[in-house]
């Protein structure tokens, strides 16, 4: 009787560690994100444009990234504008860290995507893929969407 | 009974004083009302200051001087139009002052006589036509300015804004620093007002109102 117990608790023990295994079938969480990504329309013609996009980190290591490419644009950075008393300058950033289990918003007024010299014209609700490398050669794929420039400035207060 | 009569008596000339006092009050608050100075999110000056000479060109190749200020009042930023970021955010905060003030100014005169003016501090790459270009994609009232730098900086150092160019045949690497604070011309073509950097449409309305009620 009290081999059967014991077997039996093996079995369950088993069963239990096999499915922890297992990915979940729920909708299982991605590692890494991209959320609210926009490009704001500018007047036609314009050589730069900006990219603003929440990256969110959801693995347990900082999430560097060391370069940025996209198949519509010749070229993309990202820049920090930095506001010294009023006077303001872009600084580029060599590399874009999101820390752990958290996330870094690229927002106007601060860091964000220098797309240069658009191979086209954009329009409207196109999607614009930005291709990110990060420092142990993995690729994120992050997709933005060219929005009115009215959308990505809020009225009022707007900071949660 | 003539000790308690003595007792009441201060108190009924107290009374009698304090509401005489408080009417009074109340009739000389109502007439003699003060207009407070409003407190706006950057410095309201006292005393408005006259601008001194410059001339610039305008985005259909005419002259801007101090003289065309005269008449309206103005909204007046710096920046340059390969600026990705800020400028066409704080452009898009005067475009939507500018709806705002269209769609009130029925209800409120004031607002109608109001320009804004783009001051790019890149005249190397920001010709007038590229202006035209720029400035017609945020409204009817907006005015593109630039000219020779002595000029630009004739004009720039009376508001305290820097402005510094790094030319680089690469355009990521070419470098434009500048103020960005906003500044208010009145119609005598004198400085008025500043407002900080960063910027929100609402409160810049909310200011730009309380400025005018005060110096109606």
């Amino acid at each position: 009787m009290k081999l059967a117990y014991a077997l039996s608790a093996i079995l369950l023990f088993c069963s239990v560690s096999a499915h922890a295994a297992t990915p979940s079938p729920v909708k299982s969480i991605p590692a890494y994100s991209g959320h609210d990504g926009i490009i704001p329309q500018l007047p036609p013609g314009m050589n730069m444009m900006a990219g603003y996009i929440t990256i969110r980190n959801n693995s347990k290591k900082p999430l560097v990234l060391i370069s940025f490419s996209s198949p519509l644009f010749k070229r993309v950075e990202a820049h920090q504008t930095v506001n010294k008393s009023g006077m303001l300058a872009m600084k580029k950033q060599a590399l874009l860290t999101v820390p752990a289990e958290s996330r870094l918003q690229l927002k106007p007024g601060g860091i964000h995507f220098m797309l240069i010299g658009p191979k086209r014209p954009l329009q409207l609700s196109e999607t614009v893929r930005i291709l990110c490398e990060t420092d142990n050669q993995q690729r994120i794929k992050l997709e933005l969407t060219v929005r009115p420039l009215s959308s990505t400035h809020k009225t009022g207060h707007h900071h949660h | 009974m003539s000790n308690t009569k003595n007792s009441i008596v201060p108190f009924v000339i107290l009374i009698i004083f304090s509401t005489f006092a408080m009417v009074a009050g109340m009739y000389f608050s109502g007439n003699l009302s003060v207009k407070h100075k409003p407190v706006i999110e950057g410095t309201l000056f006292d005393k408005a200051k006259p601008l001194e000479p410059f001339s610039l060109i305008d985005h259909q190749k005419q002259t801007f001087n101090a003289a065309s200020f005269k008449g309206k009042w103005s909204f007046v930023f710096f920046g340059y139009t390969q600026c990705p970021d800020v400028c066409p955010q704080t452009m898009q905060i005067l475009k939507a002052i500018s709806i705002e003030f269209n769609k009130q100014w029925h209800q409120y005169p004031l607002f109608s006589n109001t320009q804004f003016v783009f001051v790019s501090v890149d005249p190397a790459r920001d010709t007038p036509d590229k202006l035209a270009k720029y400035v017609s994609f945020f409204g009817k009232n907006f005015i593109g300015i630039t000219g020779k730098n002595a000029q630009l900086d004739a004009i720039t150092r009376q508001f305290g804004i820097l402005h510094k160019v790094t030319p680089h045949k690469d355009p990521a690497k070419y470098q434009v620093d500048h103020g960005g604070h906003i500044m208010l011309i009145n119609p005598q073509g004198e400085w008025q007002a500043m407002f900080r950097y960063p910027h929100n449409d609402r409160k810049m309305v909310y200011d730009y109102y309380n400025i005018r009620e005060y110096l109606k």
